[in-house]
């Protein structure tokens, strides 16, 4: 195996490990992702200090491939390991129980890597569609309208969701909280001064699998040498909280609450909500689809959507006709349910289907509902006030003016 | 009484008790304040969102559809 090849595999099995997308080396390298990791004929001297900056470390250990060396950080932080335990219930709570013992089953006879994507979803349309409109008979009583007598139904698809038991939560929780903190207090000491090189290492190593980047420039990954870079200008914002800095995605959120073990401890979740305030729409959306299966349709005697007629008239009618028809060929979509409005209801979930979980929404409920019903309280990031746009763009205009100035 | 109307007033109402503003309330929610405002003034002709509402303050569907409290429209 030649050196490059050593390293990549290397490279690929760390990122593999902690569910980092490889694609990150390549947006820090300014290429687009479906370059190779090295483009040259040898693993290259750049892309090697790109990666050893990802986990803070000297290009060496990327080049002799010191697995003890990079996995050192991740060992020292618990959440690593929880967080795979937890992906893992995840992965198998979409599916139906006895599949994915006969799957399991398998992977014992075949090995692990037997492929586990051949099991039938829980809830499919074929089941649902007789329930479905004998609901929204009963709903027709209540709000007429509801049903349409000489329609037929069309594009059903429906979607619902499980809680799923992780036992480990308040592990679980209390290590993301302790990683969070120690990002936080590390960003903040690195605007005073010089971190250590295991502090960088550390640090940046967090920054990787956050993927956090500067909050008012999102394509620059928030790293230790650009922090030091910038630290007056963020010294003179003066922000209290990492997040008012930092900006993760939206998939760092790993969605606590749809295990039961989440609604035990409400300190917890609001310190969850206290980071993520988004989180508690989150609930809400999930407790309606745990205890209702979300089904979208389109009535055959739907009318044409208003937003479809808008578009007609910014293309014009025949131009309009013709993406149409590429989208349907492409997208394998009915022609007749194109630009038709849909319909979304909630079809609540029989009392078998629900089972324990009825408890669990009644448990995340409490969570969701107004503060002044004891539901959690969302507070809004410090500098999300009612003028953050313009707040922000000021942010990205002076960080540019220091970028002009030589930075 | 127009069922829709019904269903807005009837937003307004829970809204005015458990918030302080319709903006508090939004922000709670997870939406627009302009997309609470046109529920609250034409109504919710969408039984998804009423049916959301209810979940989010924990009242019965008919609720929001029964006027039994003389709610003016």
């Amino acid at each position: 195996m030649s050196k490059k090849e050593k390293i990549t595999k290397f490279v690929e099995k760390v990122f593999n490990e902690y569910q980092i997308s490889i694609n990150l080396i390549k947006l820090e390298r300014g290429d687009d992702e479906e370059s190779p990791i090295f483009k040259e004929r040898e693993a290259d001297k750049r892309t090697i200090e790109i990666i050893a900056n990802m986990f803070g470390v000297e290009p060496k250990v990327i080049e002799n491939c010191d697995e003890e060396r990079i996995f050192e950080v991740y060992n020292n932080y618990s959440f690593f390991k929880y967080i795979k335990d937890f992906r893992e219930c995840e992965y198998y709570a979409n599916y139906d129980n006895a599949e994915i013992q006969t799957q399991n089953l398998l992977n014992a006879i075949f090995g692990a890597d037997y492929d586990t994507h051949e099991v039938t979803p829980k809830y499919i349309p074929e089941k649902i569609i007789g329930r479905l409109k004998k609901y929204l008979a009963d709903m027709d009583k209540l709000v007429s309208g509801t049903l349409h007598k000489n329609a037929d139904i069309l594009g059903l698809t429906v979607y619902s969701q499980d809680f799923f038991s992780y036992s480990k939560m308040t592990r679980l929780l209390n290590s993301f909280f302790n990683l969070l903190g120690r990002t936080e207090e590390l960003f903040f000491k690195a605007l005073y001064k010089n971190l250590t090189k295991k502090e960088v290492k550390e640090y940046n190593t967090f920054i990787t699998y956050l993927y956090g980047r500067d909050v008012a420039i999102p394509t620059q990954m928030m790293y230790y040498n650009y922090v030091c870079t910038y630290r007056e200008l963020f010294k003179k914002e003066g922000y209290k909280t990492l997040f008012s800095y930092v900006s993760v995605p939206s998939y760092i959120n790993f969605e606590p609450w749809r295990c039961p073990e989440f609604t035990e401890n409400k300190e917890l979740a609001q310190k969850y909500v206290d980071y993520f305030p988004e989180s508690k729409e989150m609930m809400t959306n999930f407790n309606m689809i745990s205890k209702n299966i979300l089904c979208k349709f389109t009535w055959s005697d739907a009318k044409r959507d208003k937003e479809a007629d808008e578009f007609d008239d910014l293309l014009g009618e025949e131009l309009n006709a013709e993406l149409d028809e590429i989208f349907c060929e492409i997208h394998n979509v009915d022609k007749n349910l194109l630009n038709k409005e849909i319909t979304q209801i909630y079809l609540p979930k029989t009392k078998t289907e629900l089972s324990v979980n009825k408890d669990y929404c009644d448990r995340l409920q409490k969570f969701i509902l107004p503060p002044k019903k004891d539901g959690l309280v969302k507070k809004p990031q410090e500098w999300h006030t009612s003028r953050a746009d313009k707040v922000l763009f000021k942010r990205m205009q002076n960080r540019l003016k220091l970028r002009k100035e030589g930075k | 009484m127009n069922i829709q109307l019904l269903a807005g007033k009837k937003l307004k109402k829970l809204i005015k008790e458990y918030y302080t503003s319709q903006e508090e309330f939004a922000f709670d929610f997870g939406c627009d304040v302009r997309t609470i405002n046109r529920y609250i003034n034409n109504g919710i002709n969408k039984i998804d969102i009423i049916q959301e509402f209810a979940e989010k303050f924990n009242v019965p569907f008919e609720y929001f559809i029964i006027n039994n409290e003389d709610v003016e429209c």
